[in-house]
């Protein structure tokens, strides 16, 4: 399915993605900070789950390649 | 009618892949990585199954306390207790979708049965290993299942009573059962990587590694569920006590289930069939030459007059089914007078793929009953054939 | 969802010849061959069911061309599912190294080609082949 002009709707959600992915970082700290551990790991899963996701969308939207 | 079912599931197990090829790119297609996804999720039950083991007390004052202690009272020790948990489900997810992929799909027949069998043996040995965990938390359930399995066990004939002082450590659960159920839950386990040698030793380059892309997302997903559904242990158990029922893991734990309905005997039985009929797959519904068609084509056969020893047919049979050996005796052709090796073809390993013949550059390697000489006739054919008739 | 081309034999007169090969576990292959190897409804085309791929050599693909082939090809199982594992992976990096060899002996190196298809893509392999014999239309004769 190559659909080049939705190269940019992925990159932008890559983007929120991306944002998301910083916020779960705060949620690790939050969780660490006051004992809350595990909504600590779980932040650590959903940061894990959108990496790979944005990682799908870099190639849908043709920004890297098959090796 | 069993071929037809075959083949039915067959076309469904493919047209599953073309769905997911339309959504993620083809070579992210969870299902061509079964075998890498399960040894993800073996890599992931070693590395949480050592870190737990760091804090195990396998004897039966301290089992349970230990488990409770790395739960409450360790940092993240439940998320590791949990990650080892649903690791262990979702290695056995993938180690089924890895049977019945290459169930439906073929890739066992023939000279491949080696691969199935310790297939087998790895699930079983993988089933067997999932159990034991859960007898060595110790409580209300690891009871019940214990009692359960020496009652399946003593109902085996003649040496029924033997294999349940195995199981116990002894004649009943005495100080020596928790470090026993250490031992058959580590012991299997490793064993796992000796079963694994067996897998892949006629396979060139096996996958054992899914895409990065899975990787990320199955660790995201047992630390998300690690932490959203802690894994925690039932009631402590009583010496004496008798439990009656307990949560079910169902991927482990089915054949206990069963015990509902079945004198556990029976249900213990019904395992082994099932497991001896798993053994005998590659060898029922063998296909006919004439059902096999093109894929039947005959062992490949080393023409040694023509054969240099360049070894790329050695390199590119995915089977290893091709040895090179310091050559007895010069060849004929004049590229093989100087040469230093032969190729050799491992008859029982050859599944007549004919890959050797396209990569050999010299005319040394044939499929018996699709000849070179044969292709080059069809292809002049084809080549340079006059308008068709009708015209 | 495209069917096969409607051509008739008549229109084909100065089609360009193209061979090619098709592995058994590519796409589903009953009714699509006549007794003659060439393709129902593209009599131009001539196709070669072999065992996997990987079976076939690059020679062949040249004696194609040199024998007044326009093309050739090579249809393999979808990337990463060959029956055999590794099959279309090797056959794809030999007809890349074939199409190397082509340029530089100043032979087009879009008359071979490499598809993959699997068991339910039959119309797309079709499509694939008209588009090829499009491709290479007027190549024929050149060495």
């Amino acid at each position: 399915m190559r659909e080049p002009e939705r190269g940019g709707w992925y990159l932008a959600m890559a983007g929120f993605l991306a944002v998301l992915a910083l916020a779960c970082v705060g949620l690790m700290v939050y969780g660490e900070w006051f004992d809350r551990r595990l909504v600590a790991s779980g932040a650590v899963g959903v940061l894990l789950v959108l990496y790979a996701v944005i990682v799908v969308l870099f190639r849908k939207a043709h920004l890297t390649a098959e090796d | 009618m069993y071929r037809r079912l075959l083949l039915s599931l067959q076309s469904a197990t493919l047209r599953l892949d073309t769905w997911i090829n339309r959504v993620l790119p083809q070579d992210f297609n969870p299902l061509y990585y079964t075998g890498g996804l399960s040894n993800l999720f073996l890599t992931i039950l070693v590395v949480s199954g050592i870190l737990i083991f760091l804090y195990y007390e396998p004897s039966l004052e301290g089992a349970y306390a230990s488990v409770e202690f790395l739960t409450r009272d360790v940092p993240y020790g439940v998320v590791f207790r949990g990650i080892h948990r649903y690791a262990a489900d979702a290695y056995l997810v993938a180690i089924l979708l890895h049977l019945f992929r290459n169930w439906f799909t073929d890739r066992y027949r023939e000279a491949r049965d080696s691969q199935w069998l310790s297939g087998m043996f790895l699930l079983v040995v993988s089933g067997f290993a999932g159990f034991t965990g859960y007898l060595l938390v110790w409580d209300e359930r690891s009871q019940l299942l214990t009692s359960l399995t020496v009652q399946a066990l003593r109902s085996v004939p003649l040496v029924g009573d033997w294999l349940a002082r195995v199981f116990l450590g002894g004649p009943g659960v005495s100080d020596t059962t928790l470090p026993r159920f250490l031992f058959l839950h580590v012991g299997p386990a490793m064993t796992l990587y000796v079963l694994l040698w067996w897998h892949y030793v006629r396979l060139r380059h096996p996958k054992i590694w899914p895409p990065s892309v899975w990787v990320l997302f199955s660790l995201g997903l047992l630390f998300i569920l690690a932490s959203a559904l802690p894994a925690t242990s039932g009631r402590p158990a009583q010496p004496g006590a008798s439990p009656e029922g307990f949560a079910v893991d169902w991927f482990f734990l089915w054949p206990y289930v069963l015990a509902r309905w079945l004198a556990p005997g029976w249900a213990l039985a019904l395992v082994v069939a099932l497991v001896a009929y798993g053994m005998v797959v590659p060898y029922t519904l063998r296909e006919t030459p004439e059902q096999r068609g093109v894929r039947a084509l005959g062992q490949a056969v080393v023409v040694e007059e023509n054969c240099t020893g360049c070894e790329l047919c050695y390199y590119d049979c995915p089977y290893n089914a091709i040895y090179m050996v310091p050559s007895p005796y010069p060849g004929k052709s004049r590229a093989a007078a100087n040469r230093k090796l032969l190729a050799v073809v491992v008859d029982s390993r050859c599944v007549e793929c004919g890959i050797c013949i396209g990569a050999c550059p010299f005319e040394a390697l044939e499929l018996p009953r699709m000849l070179d000489k044969d292709v080059q006739q069809r292809i002049q054919r084809g080549a340079r054939a006059a308008a068709p008739v009708g015209s | 969802m495209a069917t096969v081309p409607d051509r008739t034999p008549q229109a084909e007169e100065g089609a360009p010849r193209v061979v090619g090969f098709l592995c058994d576990w590519a796409v589903r292959s009953e009714g699509l061959l006549s007794a003659d190897d060439t393709l129902v409804g593209m009599p131009h085309v001539t196709v070669i069911r072999v065992p996997c791929s990987g079976f076939v050599k690059p020679g062949w693909l040249e004696l194609a061309l040199r024998s007044g082939a326009a093309g050739a090809f090579v249809c393999g199982c979808p990337m990463g599912d060959c029956l055999n594992r590794e099959g279309n992976w090797i056959m794809e990096d030999r007809i890349d190294q074939l199409r190397k060899r082509l340029s530089r002996q100043k032979v087009d190196p879009e008359r071979v080609a490499f598809f993959a298809f699997g068991l339910h893509e039959r119309e797309d392999f079709l499509r694939a082949v008209a588009e090829f014999v499009d491709r290479v239309r007027g190549s024929g004769g050149k060495r």
